[in-house]
């Protein structure tokens, strides 16, 4: 499938940009759909006596219910913290997905209203937040929104795409470093699902193709770079039609899903009965 | 006629319970027949991710115990069962499903090492209730006809109401009821229209006796405040329902259908239950939607814990406790805690009686289980022993569920281990609780670690105990 008309396949870039796009948007969806009507026919509603819950423990309970976990990795189980919650969701995929300037362009393009979160845009290494930090000078761009203009101030040592970039990648090798290991000693703290290892070799490729293009490495040429980047491309893609059928799905439904119905389960189903004698 | 009095011998019982076992893929097709939205949520949304790990009462023994490798089996046979992919490609795919009596086997050591105390749902990244999800392994284990034997045994006595025909079981009951009424005054039985239903059961007369005896002391003082109240004369339930321990649903309804026609008939306004354990959360949640399809309507009454009770009164300013300064803390029964989020009322009630109230280091929903639900604490030897004296009749195993027994012990002794450790740090003197498997298994506990960890003259009793003698009306 041809998207927008123009380019063949004669690269990688072209052939995931153009081609593969739309079937990766279609199996994502017919995967997506199938997962949450199959939820929607299998739900049952029951019958309680309640909770006499005020809005203040409600919306408490909200609260805690996202964060009771990473306390409890913090305090129990830190290297999984530092590896699993920090370094690859909080200062890793979750903003260079959403954050990164390039990809803030990348969304902006599918979806205009994205260009709002420019101002929270995350450059693509600490030296251009040098210059956009300290210097008057503001890097000339041909886009319509200026590239880099970053809000972060003296964070941005940390939030740029370089660094976090290797962040998701040590986070990656260290999972699965731990996971092998255990296997190995036959210490499972957790199953040896092979599924897992797919997961984050695709995350792994999709990150080192995206860091290698973002430096026009391993060369200058165009038609390398375009490879470079269409190898990023390709892997996101391919990734977002595994999401469905994998792990992924936390992200986009799982995480959301179970964490509210946790809420509702134990913060306004379950609860103090109101007493009156 | 058996020393187990009745009509019924152990061996006849036995038997019935051996004849409603399926083969080993019809149990899994029943097991898998439950699932709905949640319990795939469960199932598919997990991600690995270990976190959960540490929650467990039984994480120290073992890497296979942790709540994420438990559900898992559940896991491996809904793949095998229920995916393409699963079907293809088996074990490459993380799918697996028990094939003979070993498979089987090494399935009862991981469904038995989970009191459901709900620890792990609470600190699971994506809400994941990897107790349910080994409620539904033990399901299908129970279906197959693995099981424990003395909870089998209890279970059918409660399902056929046959408790309060062994004269040892009738005679604790009884025993308790008489020196309550000579304690604290004479009981209404079965009084239609009273305000409070005590729902007490035969377990609280026997596990928690003097607990037991204060409730019903604690209820005859409120009828000063004109509250009214009764209760059964013999309990409808061993324990309701003991068939939710190991996961026979369809007799689980049967008791409770049978308890809440009885109890419906009396249209109190409340049902007071002292126990904090799994009878609680089962009325009031989990098999509420049993109780209005047996009624065939919402039911009038509440159903309440005596702490909730209480602790009303208490701010209504209608009772008041003499203070004492004796170091007591809360032990939350995970079932009335974790499960049921009545957290506050039982510390309103403890605090209002003892200035040397001091809550445990980890408390709450982050509450350290007891290690003894789920069954747990009556699967040890020294419970079978005793449980055999009480009916008049030894109950006798197989030498490799003896083996099955002492493992079950061991790694229950880890989680004990667990809860002593915690409640070290606060040096209490009592511990104050709501449910005879944690008052048990608190007391073994203190047996086993006391005297290593500085706490063998501590005592874990049910919080009536502790309050009736310091309760004053205040408000007529
Ligand atoms: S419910 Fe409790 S005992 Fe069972 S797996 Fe979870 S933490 Fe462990
Ligand atoms: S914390 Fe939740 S998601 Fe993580 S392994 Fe445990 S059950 Fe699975």
């Amino acid at each position: 499938m041809n998207v927008g008309g123009w380019g063949s396949p004669n690269d990688i870039f072209n052939f995931a940009v153009y081609y593969l796009l739309v079937p990766s948007i279609f199996i994502f969806s017919a995967g997506a759909t199938y997962r949450i009507v199959k939820l929607l026919v299998n739900t049952k509603w029951s019958k309680v006596q309640k909770g006499h819950n005020g809005w203040g423990e409600i919306i408490k309970g909200l609260i805690m219910t996202f964060l009771r976990p990473i306390i409890f990795s913090a305090k129990v189980k830190p290297d999984d913290f530092i590896a699993g919650i920090l370094l690859l969701h909080l200062v890793g995929v979750i903003p260079v997905l959403f954050l990164l300037g390039q990809h803030i362009s990348w969304w902006s393009y599918y979806f205009p209203a994205y260009k709002a979160l420019w101002i929270f845009s995350v450059p693509e290494s600490i030296s251009t937040s040098v210059l956009t930090v300290t210097s008057k000078v503001i890097p000339s761009s041909s886009m319509s929104f200026t590239f880099v203009n970053t809000i972060w101030g003296p964070l941005v040592v940390i939030l740029n795409g370089d660094l976090m970039s290797l962040f998701i990648l040590i986070a990656i090798g260290y999972k699965c470093a731990v996971r092998l290991t255990e296997t190995v000693m036959k210490h499972n703290i957790s199953p040896a699902r092979y599924g897992d290892y797919i997961a984050y070799l695709l995350l792994f490729l999709i990150v080192f193709f995206g860091y290698a293009a973002a430096r026009h490495w391993p060369s200058e040429n165009t038609a390398v770079y375009r490879n470079v980047l269409g190898l990023h491309v390709l892997f996101a893609e391919l990734l977002f039609m595994y999401i469905p059928f994998s792990k992924y799905w936390h992200f986009v439904f799982g995480y959301w899903y179970g964490k509210l119905h946790e809420w509702y389960d134990n913060d306004i189903k379950r609860g103090e009965m109101e007493v009156e004698l | 006629m058996s020393a187990m009095g009745g009509d019924m011998d152990m061996s006849k019982m036995m038997e019935m319970l051996a004849s409603q076992r399926t083969d080993i893929k019809t149990a899994i097709k029943k097991m898998l027949s439950k699932i709905d939205a949640v319990t795939i949520h469960y199932i598919e949304d997990c991600l690995n991710c270990g976190i959960c790990a540490p929650s467990c009462p039984f994480y120290k023994a073992g890497p296979e115990y942790t709540p994420v490798n438990k559900a898992e089996q559940v896991r491996k046979i809904y793949r095998k069962e229920m995916t393409i992919i699963g079907k293809l490609l088996g074990g490459l795919a993380n799918a697996w499903e028990p094939k003979d009596d070993a498979d089987m086997k090494k399935l009862m050591d991981l469904a038995y090492a989970c009191t459901n105390c709900g620890h792990c749902y609470y600190t699971c990244t994506v809400g994941i209730h990897s107790g349910t999800m080994v409620g539904l392994l033990k399901s299908m284990l129970t279906a197959a006809g693995y099981v424990p034997t003395i909870l089998n045994l209890f279970e059918a006595v409660e399902v056929n109401n046959m408790h309060m025909k062994i004269p040892g079981l009738a005679k604790l009951w009884n025993d308790a009821i008489t020196e309550a009424q000579n304690k604290y005054g004479a009981i209404e039985f079965e009084k239609k229209g009273a305000d409070i239903f005590f729902m007490g059961w035969l377990t609280d007369a026997f596990m928690m006796r003097e607990g037991f005896i204060a409730t019903i002391g604690i209820l005859n003082k409120l009828k000063e405040l004109g509250i009214s109240w009764t209760t059964w004369k013999e309990p409808l339930a061993v324990r309701a329902p003991i068939s939710v321990v190991i996961g026979r649903g369809e007799n689980a309804a049967q008791v409770v259908s049978r308890i809440a026609k009885y109890v419906d008939e009396l249209r109190p306004k409340y049902v007071v239950l002292m126990d904090g354990g799994y009878p609680y959360p089962v009325f009031r949640f989990n098999m509420y939607n049993t109780i209005v399809k047996a009624l065939g309507k919402k039911p009038e009454w509440k159903i309440i814990h005596i702490t909730e009770l209480l602790a009303e009164l208490l701010r209504a300013g209608k009772i008041k406790f003499k203070k004492s300064n004796d170091p007591i803390t809360w032990h939350d029964p995970c079932q009335l805690g974790r499960h049921s989020r009545v957290f506050e009322p039982p510390r309103v009630v403890l605090k209002a009686a003892s200035v040397g109230y001091r809550d445990l280091p980890h408390n709450r929903e982050m509450n350290y289980c007891c290690g003894g639900g789920g069954g747990i604490g009556c699967m040890l030897r020294e419970v079978r022993l005793m449980m055999g004296q009480i009916i008049g009749q030894e109950i006798r195993i197989s030498p490799e569920e003896e083996e099955f027994e002492r493992r079950v012990e061991e790694k229950h002794k880890i989680a004990v281990r667990r809860k002593m450790e915690d409640i070290a740090k606060v040096q209490p003197k009592l511990i104050a609780t709501a449910c005879p498997a944690c008052v048990e298994t608190i007391n073994r506990g203190i047996r086993w670690f006391g005297e290593e960890l500085g706490i063998a003259d501590a005592k874990a009793i049910h919080i009536s105990e502790y309050v009736v003698d310091k309760l004053e009306i205040t408000k007529h």
